[in-house]
């Protein structure tokens, strides 16, 4: 039944742990429920509200580019080709505007009691998943609306929701780990979603960006996630260049972890 | 590395420190600070102030042993607290914990305000490692020792503070440690709660939980300690329980020595002490001005030895006090009142309920002695304080601190039972009187 724990000054153990993460689910989840209650079931309107939001966004990108522009870029009404793109970044803006501030945020609790700190961008980013349902939702309103039939791919959606997350999780995780050492890290985020969307083709056709900086796009995790999406709700076709996507999303999500098991021991002294 | 542990150890702490740098200029700073820095190739980073909250800390601590820490604010309990609950990583030495920690380093610690007490029960004990399979378990347990009833179902912002911390307190308790951290987070509560804790307490020794507890109050340390560490500057000042309490009062009250004649005016009761203590006697400052009686002196002399410095438990101790009574037929009665700890009365008393103060009725100087007896107090440190009232209802004098005393065990004393097992420990309170005991023998 003895249970020994040995903590030893300065051992370089950088391991990530995500064993003792999983031990730590059941605070995972209770985090995640208290967030959405605290964030949906405390004002009356919180799911409506943010349907709207999305409704909202459709209407006015609809309205801009859809008949205003009057750009076509498939057989499919603008709103029906772009929503996807712009469900696939909120999600990713919404995790890393959350994560990347999670462990600054929760310092009180930090400093009072030991738990893998690993668990607050976890939680923040999987808070973003009710989210993304909502758009979603919206998505499917759209698509009856239009009457868009829509096949087998759908089956993919979770890979693309998956990978989408993994996207937004790499980044949020070296987002937190940083702002525990440079608080004006934080300040970086705007920056970052505001020149994302110009690079990546949320709003426009992956065939209107010029053939020699076609690596680039592929090399665009973002720009793989929602190629995915299209493919799954809107059969566009579904170039495998957009995998290599993958590499840069696992060498930050690697790395991140690793720079966050080496903050992580110091964050108590310096938050 | 864990068979070299005897099974009995709860804990065992080896060369702990915990170093803080006053000015680090690598950690919570800015990007704009560090470019600007990098740009100036400034050396600025070289005079970093070091500062140890810990150090050389080797400690072992037995499976069901409860201790208390003491010490002043910042000497480095909550530290060691922190570090044994890995909360933060120590600079140098070692931790081997045996078995499984909780801390309550804070009250409510993760408590949300918006959840109700059954949403928050759960997600404190997630936070301190639960699942909530357990927490089914004890959950109406937790909610009974709270004694929150129909509240359960509430945000815990609607709480009186109170039940906030009733229910904190017991979840804490409730759940199923092996070692179990107090930072000051006991006995809250009104008085009936308070007894509940202690009760609550003294079940989870008998459970056989190793307790570590950090309280400034004085009586929550004995009562629940079993061993008091006082801890100074980050290092183990003391590790024996009676010792402990002494440096830990010798350090922190003002000694005045024990020989020393205090003088002592009316004029000088208009301090914050006099409101304390008696705040509904109903005096005025006018009273000062008038007054039948002024106070001299006091003093307190050691009636056995001609020891000048110290003074034993088995030594009779003499107060002596001087007044001048400037007024005839008046009333008036002293009291003396002996403190241990700077908060606990040991006892009180007055002139007026042993002796007729009627035959102290014409004007003059006067000398009154009392006696604090030999082979009664235990060796502690106390103050002595002293009370005058006038006419019954006036007071015109009060100061719970004019001298302090500190009483040694009798080395000659000790040796006589050295040799028998104590059953007791050697502090079990601020009182050990020497009494007759007497026997008989049963054919």
């Amino acid at each position: 039944m003895d249970n020994y724990k040995i903590i030893q000054a300065n051992s370089v153990n950088t391991k990530i742990n995500l064993k003792e993460v999983y031990a730590y689910r059941s605070l995972i989840i209770s985090f995640l429920k208290r967030d959405i209650l605290t964030k949906y079931a405390q004002t009356k309107l919180g799911i409506i509200l943010s349907l709207i939001q999305a409704f909202a966004a459709a209407l006015i990108i609809n309205l801009f580019f859809g008949i205003l522009l009057n750009i076509e870029i498939t057989n499919y009404p603008f709103i029906v080709y772009a929503f996807p793109g712009m469900t696939a970044w909120y999600f990713f803006s919404y995790i890393i505007n959350n994560s990347g501030t999670s462990v600054t945020n929760a310092q009180s609790v930090i400093k009072k009691v030991y738990f893998p700190k690993l668990v607050l961008p976890i939680y923040k980013s999987l808070v973003g998943m009710t989210e993304l349902l909502i758009w979603l939702i919206a998505y499917t309103v759209i698509l009856i609306t239009y009457q868009i039939p829509v096949g087998y791919n759908l089956l993919i959606l979770p890979i693309a929701i998956t990978f989408n997350f993994l996207v937004g999780f790499s980044i949020a995780v070296w987002l937190s780990a940083i702002t525990v050492r440079y608080r004006d890290a934080s300040h970086i985020i705007p920056y970052l979603i505001g020149f994302g969307i110009f690079v990546t083709p949320v709003f426009f056709h992956t065939d209107m960006f010029p053939e020699k900086f076609s690596f680039f796009m592929h090399i665009n995790p973002m720009a793989g996630v929602i190629a995915l999406y299209r493919y799954c709700f809107i059969s566009t076709n579904f170039d495998l260049k957009y995998l290599w996507g993958l590499f840069p999303t696992f060498i930050l999500l690697i790395t991140g972890l690793k720079y966050f098991r080496k903050v992580e021991k110091i964050i108590a002294d310096v938050i | 590395m864990s068979s070299k542990i005897d099974k009995n150890i709860a804990l065992k702490i080896t060369d702990l420190g915990k170093k803080y740098s006053l000015n680090d200029k690598l950690i919570g700073v800015s990007f704009r600070e560090r470019f600007s820095e990098l740009l100036s190739l400034s050396s600025k980073r070289k005079n970093n102030e070091e500062f140890w909250a810990l150090k050389n800390i080797n400690l072992e601590i037995k499976k069901g042993e409860s201790i208390g820490l003491i010490g002043k604010n910042g000497s480095g309990k909550s530290t060691l607290l922190k570090l044994i609950s890995q909360v933060i990583t120590p600079t140098e030495g070692q931790i081997i914990i045996n078995g499984s920690v909780a801390a309550v380093l804070e009250l409510g610690m993760g408590f949300h305000p918006d959840l109700t007490g059954r949403e928050n029960i759960y997600q404190n004990s997630a936070i301190l490692g639960f699942s909530k399979i357990h927490i089914n378990q004890i959950f109406n347990d937790i909610v009974d020792f709270a004694d929150i009833g129909r509240f359960i179902d509430q945000p815990v912002k609607n709480y009186s503070s109170g039940m906030y911390q009733r229910l904190s307190f017991s979840i804490v308790a409730h759940l199923d440690t092996d070692i179990m951290l107090f930072d000051e987070t006991l006995s809250t509560g009104d008085l009936s709660f308070q007894q509940k804790c202690y009760e609550k307490i003294d079940d989870l020794v008998a459970k056989g939980k190793t307790l570590i507890v950090v309280s400034h109050n004085m009586n929550d340390i004995i009562r629940i300690a079993k061993r008091i560490i006082y801890i100074d500057n980050g290092k183990i000042k003391s590790d024996s329980s009676s010792e402990s309490l002494n440096e830990y009062v010798k350090d922190n009250i003002s000694q005045t020595s024990l020989f020393q004649k205090k003088n002592i005016k009316n004029k000088k009761t208009n301090n914050s002490d006099t409101k304390l203590l008696f705040a509904e006697s109903g005096f005025t400052r006018e009273s000062y001005n008038n007054v039948s009686i002024n106070m001299i002196s006091i003093s307190i002399v050691n009636k056995n030895s001609t020891n000048e410095t110290k003074c034993f438990t088995n030594d009779e101790l003499e107060i002596s006090i001087e007044f001048e009574k400037k007024q005839a037929g008046t009333f008036f009665d002293i009291g003396i009142m002996i403190h241990h700890m700077n908060n606990m009365i040991l006892y009180a008393h007055t002139l007026n309920s042993d002796l007729d103060i009627k035959e102290i009725s014409t004007v003059g100087f006067y000398t009154i002695k009392t006696y604090i007896p030999a082979g009664f107090l235990n060796s502690i440190s106390c103050q002595i304080g002293l009370s005058v009232s006038e006419n019954y209802t006036n007071v015109i004098f009060a100061n719970k601190n004019l001298l302090n005393i500190n009483l040694l065990k009798n080395p000659k004393f000790e040796s006589k039972i050295k040799h028998i097992q104590n059953p007791l420990p050697s502090f079990i309170g601020p009182i050990f009187p020497v009494w007759d005991w007497k026997y008989s023998k049963h054919e």
